[in-house]
C-alpha cells in the first residue's frame, strides 16, 4: 500500500508539472414513477431519484476522473430499519481514480471498473467488479456501467506494436450486494440476518488480458487469479459464516464483422470455482461460452446472444445452464423517439424469462420522458421466475445537463 | 441510445473525408477525377472540432460536437472521433481503419459506450441508414468509392462563380447501391480544389437529398470545406456540418488510433 501511495505520488508531480489543468463534467437527473402491474400485491413502489456527477480534470500526462451518486426510493420509508438502511437512499463516490499515460503505457490507480469480455448481461469474463442486485438489473438496463461496483484497483496497460496487455491487481474486496430479505428483489430464502464474514483467506485479485487486432479479427486472452464475486455459505469452526471462494480463470474472446453482422464469442474455462450447496461451498470447475450476433442497420439494431455453462462437479444435478438474450431497438429518429424489446431467457432444469418494452421521447434537448413494462416468467425456483410477482410499470424524467 | 451512438460510430469518420476530396486536372474522365478527388492530400494528419447541428421538419434543432483526429498510414487512413456534447452522447468514441479501395477490404470500425465501459466492433456492410439520426448517411461520410457506380461526363457549370465538372453517376444495374441505398447521383466536382462541392442522391429515380459545401477557407495550404449541408428532401429538413479549429501536419501519435482513446478520450 505504501508503494502505491508512493507511485501516485509521482505520478501527480509528474502530471502537475506539464501542463494547466481544463475540467469537464457531465451529469443527468431522473425521477422514476413505478407501478406495480396486472393485480400483484404488494407496497406501493412509488418514485426512485437519481443524480450522477461526472467530472473529468486533466492536467498534461495525468487525469483524475470522479463519479458521485445519489438515490432515494420513497417505497423503503416505512420499511423495517434494515431494509430500509439498505434500500431507502444511497450516496456514494463511486468512482475516482488517477491516470498516468506515456507512449505505451497507461497507469489507472483507485477506486474504478474495468470491463472484460464482449458479453451483454451474462459475465462469462467479467470479473472485476460486483453487481449491486438489490433492484435486480433493472436500473442497469440502460447503463449497465452502474451496476457494477466499482473497487480501489491498479491497472497498467501496456500497448506494444501487435500485442496490447494489462495487468490488474485489486486490493480491495467486493462482494455482490444482494437486496436484503423484506425487499422486492430478495432472492428465494434469503435469511433475515446474514452470518458473519470469514476473515480468513483474504487476498487480492490479480489477473492479465491480453489483446491483438489480426487480420480483421478482435482476439483477447485473459488469465484471472482471485476470489468469487459472491459471498457463500460455509461452516468454520462449527460455526456458518460468508466467505468469497477463491477461483482461477483462462478465457478468450472474439469479435468480428460478417457481412450485415458481427459476431462476438466469450469463452472461459474456471479450474477452480466455489459451488454454493446445502452443506456448504463445493470445489468445482466449470466451462462457460457465449455466441452473439449483432446487427444495426437503418436505425434498428439487433443482438442476440446463447451462452452456456457446464459445471464439471459431481454432485449437484444442475450441470448444465442456458442463457439467452434477444433485444431489438428502433430509433425513429425523426420523431425523436427510441423502441426497445428486450427477452432475457434462462434455463436450469426449467426455463424461466424476462420481458421488458420501453418507449423514450426526447420532447426537448436533452430532456426525456421513457415508459417501460417489465415481466417475470417462470417456476418459484427458477433465476426471474423467483420475481414473478414483481411486473412493474415505469414512467421515467430524465435531465442530461454539462458542467 | 445504444442505436444511436452505433450510428454515430459510423457516420462522423466519414463527414471529414466528403469535403476532402481531390481532383487536380481538367478535361479527364470522370472516374480519374473522382479517383483524385479520393486520393487529394489533405496532408499526413489533422485534426478538428466538428458540430452536427440537425434541424427537423418540426423546427427541432439537435446539436451535437466532437474532436476528431485523422491519419494516414500508407494508403490507409485512421481516425477517432469523440463525442464532447451534448451531456448524453459525451463519452462516445468511434475508432475508424479506412482502407485502399484497391484491396477491396470493407472499413474497420469500433464503437465505445461508456454506458457499457467496452468498445464494440461495428459492421460496416450496409451504409444506407442515418448517421447519428441526421440527414447523412453512413455511405455519405465515408471515404469515396470510384467503382460504385458508372460515371458520364456532363460538361462544366458555373456555381458561385467557380467553374465545376458536372458529372452524372449511375449503377451497372440501375437499381439502388445495396451499401449506399442510391441509384443514381448527380456530382459537381471543383477540379482545381479536388473538392466534391454539389451532390444529388436519387433513388428510384427520385431526388432524395442534397449535399452541398457552404463554407471553404484554405487553412495550412489545404482547401478545407468548414461548412456543408445536406438537405432532406423527403422526410424534409437539413443537417449542417461545422470544421473548426482545424489544423493539419501536428504530428498526431500513432498510439492515438487504438481503443485505448476511445476509452480515455481526446483532450
Amino acid at each position: 500500500m505504501v508503494r502505491i501511495q508512493l507511485l501516485l505520488a509521482l505520478l501527480l508531480v509528474n502530471g502537475a508539472a506539464l501542463a494547466a489543468p481544463s475540467f469537464s463534467g457531465k451529469g443527468h437527473a431522473e425521477i422514476r414513477q413505478q407501478e406495480r402491474a396486472g393485480n400483484e400485491a404488494g407496497d406501493d413502489l412509488g418514485q426512485r431519484y437519481e443524480g450522477l456527477l461526472e467530472g473529468q480534470i486533466n492536467n498534461g500526462r495525468l487525469k483524475t476522473n470522479a463519479i458521485l451518486m445519489g438515490r432515494y426510493r420513497s417505497q423503503y420509508d416505512d420499511a423495517e430499519d434494515k431494509v430500509r438502511d439498505e434500500m431507502r437512499s444511497d450516496a456514494e463516490l463511486r468512482e475516482l481514480y488517477l491516470t498516468w499515460s506515456a507512449d505505451r503505457f497507461e497507469i489507472r490507480a483507485g477506486k474504478q471498473q474495468q470491463a472484460w469480455g464482449r458479453a451483454d448481461y451474462f459475465r462469462i469474463v467479467d470479473v472485476w467488479n460486483p453487481l449491486d442486485l438489490r433492484e435486480f438489473l433493472l436500473p442497469y438496463f440502460d447503463n449497465y456501467s452502474l451496476g457494477r461496483q466499482p473497487r480501489g484497483m491498479l491497472i497498467t496497460d501496456y500497448f506494444g506494436d501487435t500485442w496490447e496487455q494489462q495487468l490488474i491487481i485489486a486490493a480491495q474486496r467486493k462482494t455482490t450486494r444482494l437486496a436484503p430479505a423484506g425487499s422486492d428483489f430478495a432472492a428465494n430464502g434469503m435469511p433475515a440476518t446474514l452470518p458473519a464474514v470469514n476473515e480468513e483467506g483474504s487476498g487480492v485479485d490479480i489477473g492479465w488480458r491480453g489483446k491483438i487486432f489480426w487480420s480483421g479479427n478482435d482476439i483477447e486472452l485473459y488469465a484471472f487469479h482471485g476470489y468469487h464475486a459472491d459471498e457463500m455459505l460455509t461452516f468454520e469452526n462449527a460455526q456458518l459464516v460468508r466467505e468469497q471462494p477463491e477461483r482461477d480463470m483462462v478465457g478468450t474472446s472474439l469479435a468480428r464483422p460478417m457481412g450485415d453482422w458481427v459476431l462476438r464469442t466469450d469463452a472461459a474455462h474456471y479450474w477452480r470455482e466455489g459451488r454454493q450447496t446445502a452443506s456448504g461451498i463445493e470445489d468445482s470447475s466449470r466451462t462457460s461460452a457465449l455466441l452473439g450476433f449483432d446487427r444495426v442497420e437503418n436505425e434498428w439494431t439487433w443482438n442476440l446472444q446463447l451462452a452456456t455453462t457446464h459445471w464439471y462437479d459431481e454432485e449437484s444435478n444442475h450441470d448444465d445452464v442456458w442463457e439467452s438474450s434477444v433485444s431489438v431497438e428502433k430509433n425513429w429518429s425523426r420523431y425523436r423517439l427510441t423502441t426497445g424489446l428486450l427477452w432475457l431467457v434462462n434455463w436450469v432444469d426449467d426455463s424461466s424469462q424476462l420481458w421488458r418494452a420501453t418507449v423514450n421521447y426526447e420532447f426537448l434537448p436533452q430532456w426525456k420522458v421513457g415508459f417501460a413494462a417489465v415481466a417475470f416468467d417462470g417456476k418459484d425456483d427458477t433465476q426471474f421466475g423467483q420475481f414473478d410477482n414483481q411486473d412493474r410499470l415505469m414512467l421515467t424524467l430524465r435531465r442530461d445537463f454539462s458542467l | 441510445m445504444k442505436l444511436l451512438l452505433k450510428s454515430a460510430a459510423l457516420t462522423l469518420l466519414s463527414l471529414t473525408m466528403l469535403p476532402a476530396f481531390a481532383v487536380s486536372e481538367k478535361s479527364i474522365k470522370p472516374e480519374v477525377l473522382l479517383e483524385q478527388v479520393r486520393d487529394r492530400d489533405d496532408g499526413d494528419d489533422r485534426r478538428s472540432r466538428m458540430i452536427l447541428e440537425q434541424t427537423m421538419s418540426d423546427g427541432f434543432v439537435r446539436e451535437r460536437e466532437l474532436l476528431m483526429l485523422e491519419k494516414k498510414f500508407g494508403a490507409e487512413r485512421k481516425a477517432v472521433l469523440y463525442f464532447t456534447a451534448p451531456a448524453d452522447t459525451a463519452g462516445t468514441g468511434i475508432l475508424m481503419f479506412s482502407y485502399e479501395e484497391a484491396s477491396g477490404k470493407d472499413d474497420d470500425q469500433w464503437l465505445y459506450l461508456p454506458a457499457l465501459r467496452q468498445s464494440r466492433r461495428i459492421a460496416t456492410n450496409s451504409k444506407e441508414g442515418p448517421f447519428l439520426g441526421t440527414d447523412f448517411s453512413f455511405a455519405d461520410i465515408e471515404r469515396l468509392r470510384v467503382d460504385d457506380y458508372l460515371y458520364e461526363d456532363q460538361g462544366t457549370v458555373e456555381i458561385n462563380g467557380r467553374t465545376l465538372h458536372k458529372i452524372a453517376a449511375h449503377t451497372a444495374n440501375g437499381l439502388e447501391n445495396p451499401r449506399t441505398g442510391y441509384s443514381q447521383r448527380e456530382i459537381f466536382v471543383d477540379a482545381e480544389r479536388q473538392l466534391i462541392m454539389r451532390d444529388e442522391f436519387y433513388r428510384e429515380g427520385r431526388h432524395i437529398k442534397t449535399f452541398e459545401v457552404t463554407g471553404l477557407k484554405e487553412i495550412d495550404g489545404y482547401w478545407t470545406v468548414t461548412e456543408a449541408v445536406m438537405t432532406n428532401h423527403v422526410e424534409g429538413g437539413f443537417t449542417r456540418l461545422l470544421r473548426k479549429e482545424t489544423t493539419y501536419n501536428v504530428g498526431i501519435a500513432e498510439r492515438l488510433f487504438n481503443e485505448r482513446t476511445l476509452r480515455s478520450g481526446i483532450q
